[in-house]
């Protein structure tokens, strides 16, 4: 899912703190009406980052930033959230609700934990002409 | 737009809240204190108006769902109405439109 080097990259570091959400709602949803991306598809994907960042936050330590990756391509959106952890802190399984919503409201999600960091991956292919 | 609980008293069993903005992690604490109060009060057949609430996610659908759990332990429940547009998609694809529906 490593986007190519001439995409449009935007990238947004916020406080790890649940306050912030509905700013990384508000960008996710300008960058998607960017791309022309239906209104229902804008909305999957809003409440997709929302959701990703809410797992992201319950295992982050106080005082930590959360960085997000906007990739932009001419008809996807590749958003990649990432937060340093607490020690011993996991990821929902992907059988939990939250990992279904995820994955019911975008082409693709995965998560993953290197140095310390855990990293969610979204991709949202649009879907209309 | 700032989120707003807006709760109003019926008879000494019921009560509705109006819910305005956006509910998410960091708004569902200001929900959870104002079912708390009203359970407290003796309420336990809340309703929920979330006509004008613009956006939910699952952190939001838990608050509900626990509010219903909640008003159960005191006989009573918790039901939404009202729910439009991304709301009503959300209590959807969660299924729980058909179990939190108000149905007078």
């Amino acid at each position: 899912m490593e986007p190519a080097t001439d995409d449009d990259v935007v990238l947004l570091t916020v406080p790890a703190d649940g306050g912030y959400l509905s700013v990384l709602r508000t960008a996710t949803a300008g960058l998607a009406a960017r791309l022309h991306f239906a209104l229902d598809e804008i909305e999957d994907l809003r409440i997709a980052v929302d959701e990703a960042c809410a797992m992201l936050l319950a295992i982050a330590p106080r005082g930590a930033d959360l960085e997000c990756r906007f990739s932009v391509t001419e008809d996807a959106l590749t958003v990649q959230v990432s937060v340093p952890t607490v020690r011993g802190a996991k990821l929902p399984s992907e059988s939990s609700f939250a990992w279904k919503v995820l994955t019911a409201l975008t082409t693709a999600a995965s998560a993953g934990a290197a140095d310390g960091k855990a990293t969610i991956t979204l991709l949202t292919q649009r879907t209309s002409a | 737009m700032a989120f707003t609980v807006m709760p109003e008293t019926g008879d000494t069993r019921t009560a509705t809240v109006r819910l305005a903005g956006e509910l998410d992690m960091s708004t569902v604490p200001e929900l959870d204190t104002a079912i708390t109060q009203l359970v407290g009060t003796g309420r336990n057949r809340l309703v929920v108006d979330l006509a004008e609430l613009a956006f939910c996610d699952s952190t939001g659908l838990a608050c509900l769902v626990r509010g219903d759990n909640r008003c159960a332990e005191v006989g009573g429940w918790l039901r939404v109405t009202n729910h439009r547009g991304h709301v009503a998609r959300v209590l959807a694809v969660s299924g729980l439109d058909e179990f939190l529906q108000y149905q007078p």
